[in-house]
């Protein structure tokens, strides 16, 4: 009796372990999803789903179905969800942002000079219609919208590389196989930042066609056609297949837009849960200043999880309430380098200031004359970090011991406040005060006075630059301010009357991310040095202004060649931390201020595997799409 | 009279062709255009491509055309009742303000109502009886009211509100109904958002009534023919309503031609600051956004109204004094 009992036990337990077995190599889908695949309206999960779909590891845990999360955006533009589920490129960056992983290609294989790689679509992906994702949908972007001309969109950055733009050719549904003109190593990682570049190119072809005037002779104009396309009016037409784990159902302007998961996302957990795991999105739109709209809804607790907008100053005021609210603030990274930054201009009409400019005493006392300890506590309440106009120390280059040493020494290069030193640096180069006005001179005698520009609009660069200015008229420089809209700064800058510019917060990232705020590479008006050095490296001479023979500009821009024709990682981690290096001995060039402000994210308590890591300044970062909302999940009843 | 108004409607024609115009031509005159400011916003953003897509922006929204031509284009489309899109969204002008205009009105000519009609009698009530506690109540009421900007009011209750029931009563619907077909449940809740935009408008409208009426009243209180009515035993009640106030209401149907432009384009950053969906906001975003074809559809919409909110409050005052009447 025993023994059969022992038996029967022994049964189930056999039972019930393969019965798990089984479990895990079928999937799973949301309550809400199985009720409409049992009235008929939806195939099974695994129709659904492509035959491998992609695994995506929870942060904390494998989570619930359920739940509807509440967020704020800015505007009608709906930019914060675009980055929440807005996601999805070929590549998509790592968590921690230290490198891509695979999201829409599986796999890809570059020939030996980086003129040609050929990239394999995850199979089954398919359209929140059903309809599967392949190669012609890219194809329909790249043929009928960038290359057409009726069309104005213009291709994303990569695709046109030595002049040329690239071709493609399609093998099947799910291979493409792009050549370039010139090495273009970097392309993949270039077309897979943020919710731009192949994440937007990635468009439903079977919807798009029936708005162009190709594919319909009774469409006119390309008006509603790149309202789907544009990243900042797409998300308004619910009609509109997505591949993101929400789409839209509803849109009214100024008020409110709703999101529901999308039955065919085609990613799982290591469950083979499908996700996403929260049910629906509601994001209410705000008018006006959105963070103090951000900071009202977070205090009454009408907030689930909010990446943007929350400022600094108001975290106080916030966890005043976190208890009430039932929510918690953590702190995600800006990943921003300065903010501000104060780009120094070496093409000036000016001749006298030019000289002084690339005088790199005089640079060096400009940045060691500034109280970035000041700063830091007038306007972000002491959290930021003090740090030199450096790189961010995720960044790639960085992550041997060699570029670790390099980024610390870089980072901390002449930021010391030290006005004495200040002092006798600009003594020693024959910046003194002549006339006896209380103002130093230049080493002329004419008098010297410098003019740091800014745009209009940022509260936080107009408080850092009036401390700036404090500082270096402490030292005896006279300063003064100007404001600036965009198009008077672009004027200005191409005329060579902008001295010193304070840009906003900027995240930079070597060859990946701006390369022009750290060598003058580009005609464009965050290069570093003046837009007409950029123009003059960007056309090969043929305009704009050349940076002095031999000086670390010219060294900057003979480096970056080298580093943006490098096909191996090696080499060009190499030559970036070379033009680092440039930066160190030769710095400061641009100057900066404090840096990798934290970010404030509010977070409810029952709102899991928010991870711990995110940068959020660059929207090139893609956060919070590269956190993976997919996996956040709330507690369920 | 017939004649009066039609003479009068016709010189609409040459004043909105000229409000129109200064209209687009405001919108010409700061540096740049919308597509700068995109590019500068989406570049500070991160998305520094967007620079390159900017030729193909300015052909499609008809930037790259000359100012004067494009004001005759659109002007000419205005008449055809087409207002262009906005190059914000890409929608039509036209829908998105119709999509405003019944909030906005909902709110205003609540607003407008309650603060002419409190005012007013509240105004009567202090001017007969002057010096009185209740005057003096009244008249401190009425300074604070006018000392206070509206947003300001609206931002206390706002916080108000949220200490009584934990609610952040911004907008003008809860947002599991904005979008929803009516219900009694969607007009409770609207009803829960609007009494705390139009009490502050309401309390700051009101007070500049009041004071307006009191002193018009009070002066003309004042004058020999009250007395005279007095004298004759009138009773007190046929003096002041059917005499002095009906006198005493010259300035404010004076005001009543900005009224019109009011309901639409009043208390704008009690707007922004309560978030409410009205076009006061659409504008300010469009204006700053140089949204031109948006932003110059509603102001040369509002200078409509005021040309007919001017016309009204003459006809009306002709009507109530026939001194005036084809002065």
């Amino acid at each position: 009796m025993i023994k059969r009992l022992l038996f029967t036990v022994a049964l189930l337990l056999t039972l019930s372990v393969s019965g798990t077995t089984l479990a895990q190599s079928t999937f799973h889908e949301a309550p809400s999803l199985a009720e409409k695949v049992t009235a008929g309206e939806l195939p099974p999960v695994e129709e659904r789903l492509p035959p491998e779909p992609l695994v995506i590891e929870p942060v904390e845990q494998v989570g619930e179905y359920g739940g509807t999360w509440h967020m704020l955006d800015q505007g009608n533009d709906l930019g914060f969800t675009m980055m929440t589920v807005g996601v999805e490129p070929f590549l998509k960056w790592n968590r921690d942002a230290s490198g891509f992983r695979e999201n829409v290609l599986k796999s890809y294989e570059w020939n030996d000079d980086a003129t040609q790689v050929t990239v394999h679509f995850r199979e089954g992906i398919k359209w929140s219609d059903g309809v599967p994702l392949t190669v012609d949908d890219y194809l329909f972007w790249w043929n009928d919208m960038a290359l057409d001309e009726d069309v104005p969109v213009d291709p994303a950055s990569g695709t046109v590389v030595g002049g040329e733009p690239m071709t493609l050719e399609k093998v099947d549904d799910y291979t493409l196989v792009f050549k370039f003109a010139v090495p273009n190593p970097l392309f993949l990682e270039i077309h897979s930042r943020g919710p731009w570049n192949s994440a937007q190119s990635l468009v439903p072809a079977h919807y798009m066609k029936q708005f162009h005037p190709k594919y319909n002779p009774e469409v006119t104009d390309t008006t509603e056609l790149m309202n789907r396309y544009n990243s900042e009016t797409r998300f308004h037409y619910p009609d509109m297949p997505t591949i993101g784990p929400w789409m839209v159902t509803s849109y009214v302007p100024d008020q409110l837009a709703t999101l529901t998961r999308n039955p065919y996302y085609w990613k799982v957990d290591t469950e083979g849960n499908q996700l996403p795991y929260i049910d629906n999105i509601q994001v209410e739109i705000a008018s006006g200043p959105v963070s103090e709209q951000v900071a009202l809804k977070a205090i009454a607790g009408e907030l689930d999880m909010q990446v943007r907008d929350i400022a600094l100053q108001d975290v106080p005021l916030i966890l005043e309430s976190a208890e009430a609210g039932g929510y918690h603030v953590i702190m995600w990274d800006r990943g921003d380098f300065a903010w501000p930054w104060l780009m120094l201009f070496y093409d000036l009409a000016d001749d006298g200031l030019e000289d002084l400019m690339y005088t790199q005493e005089f640079r060096e006392a400009l940045s060691v004359a500034i109280n970035r300890d000041q700063i830091n506590e007038v306007t972000a309440l002491g959290l930021a970090t003090p740090r030199q106009f450096s790189m961010l120390p995720q960044a790639e280059e960085f992550q041997s011991p060699e570029g670790q040493e390099l980024y610390q020494e870089w980072a901390n290069s002449y930021i010391d406040y030290n006005p004495e030193q200040a002092g006798s640096l600009l003594d020693g180069i024959g910046v003194v005060d002549a006339d006896g006005d209380g103002f130093r001179d230049r080493p002329d005698g004419t008098p010297l006075e410098l003019v740091i520009t800014m745009f209009p609009d940022d509260p936080k660069v107009s408080q850092s630059v009036e401390l700036i200015q404090q500082d270096w008229q402490a030292v005896g420089i006279k300063t003064s301010t100007s404001i600036k809209t965009w198009d008077e700064y672009t004027t200005a800058n191409q005329a060579g009357e902008v001295e010193i510019f304070a840009w906003p917060s900027a995240a930079g990232w070597g060859l990946l991310s701006a390369p022009s705020v750290w060598a003058p590479v580009e005609g464009v008006q965050w290069a570093m040095g003046g837009m007409n050095i950029g123009q003059y490296y960007q056309t090969a001479g043929a305009e704009g202004v050349a940076p002095r023979e031999g000086s670390m500009l010219a060294k900057l821009q003979e480096i970056y060649a080298r580093a943006s024709a490098a096909t191996t990682s090696e080499e060009r981690n190499a030559a970036l931390l070379e033009a680092y290096r440039i930066h160190l001995e030769e710095g400061p060039i641009t100057i900066g201020t404090i840096g990798q402000h934290p970010s404030p994210v509010i977070v409810k308590n029952n709102f899991h595997n928010v991870p711990e890591i995110g940068l959020v300044a660059s929207w090139d970062l893609g956060y919070p799409g590269t956190a993976d909302p997919e996996q956040f999940y709330m507690d369920q009843e | 009279m017939t004649r009066y108004i039609i003479r009068r409607l016709l010189q609409f024609i040459p004043s909105m062709i000229l409000i129109a115009f200064v209209g687009f031509l405001i919108m010409e005159l700061p540096p740049g255009d919308y597509v700068t400011d995109y590019i500068r916003a989406q570049t500070l953003g991160g998305n520094r491509d967007a620079a390159t897509q900017e030729a193909a922006m300015r052909e499609q929204f008809g930037l790259d055309k000359p100012f004067l031509l494009r004001f005759a284009d659109w002007t000419t489309n205005l008449l055809r009742g087409d207002f262009g899109i906005s190059l914000a969204t890409g929608t039509s002008v036209r829908e998105i303000i119709e999509s405003k205009l019944g909030a906005t009105v909902a709110v205003s000519l609540c607003a407008f109502i309650l603060s002419w009609a409190i005012g007013i009698a509240l105004g009567v009530y202090s001017a007969t009886h002057q010096y009185s506690k209740a005057d003096n109540f009244l008249t401190t009421i009425s300074f604070i009211g006018l000392g206070l900007p509206d947003f300001l009011i609206a931002l206390a209750f706002l916080v108000f509100a949220w200490q009584l029931n934990g609610e952040v009563l911004t907008g003008l619907q809860s947002s599991e109904y904005i979008g929803k077909p009516f219900s009694i449940g969607l007009l409770l809740d609207f009803l829960k958002h609007l009494w705390l935009p139009v009490t502050a408008v309401v309390l700051t409208g009101m007070a500049w009534v009041m004071r307006v009426m009191r002193a018009n009243l009070l002066n003309e209180l004042g004058k020999n023919y009250v007395t005279a009515l007095r004298a004759k035993g009138l009773p007190e009640r046929t003096v002041i309503w059917k005499h002095a106030f009906r006198n005493a209401l010259h300035p404010l149907i004076g005001a009543l031609s900005q009224t019109l432009a009011f309901l639409v384009n009043g208390f704008v950053i009690t707007s922004v600051v309560l978030d409410l969906p009205t076009i006061q906001v659409t504008y300010l975003d469009a204006t700053q956004a140089q949204d031109l074809y948006l932003a110059g559809t509603i102001l040369t919409f509002i200078g409509f109204l005021v040309l007919l909110g001017t016309l009204v409050s003459d006809l009306l005052l002709a009507w109530l004094d026939p001194r005036i009447r084809f002065a």
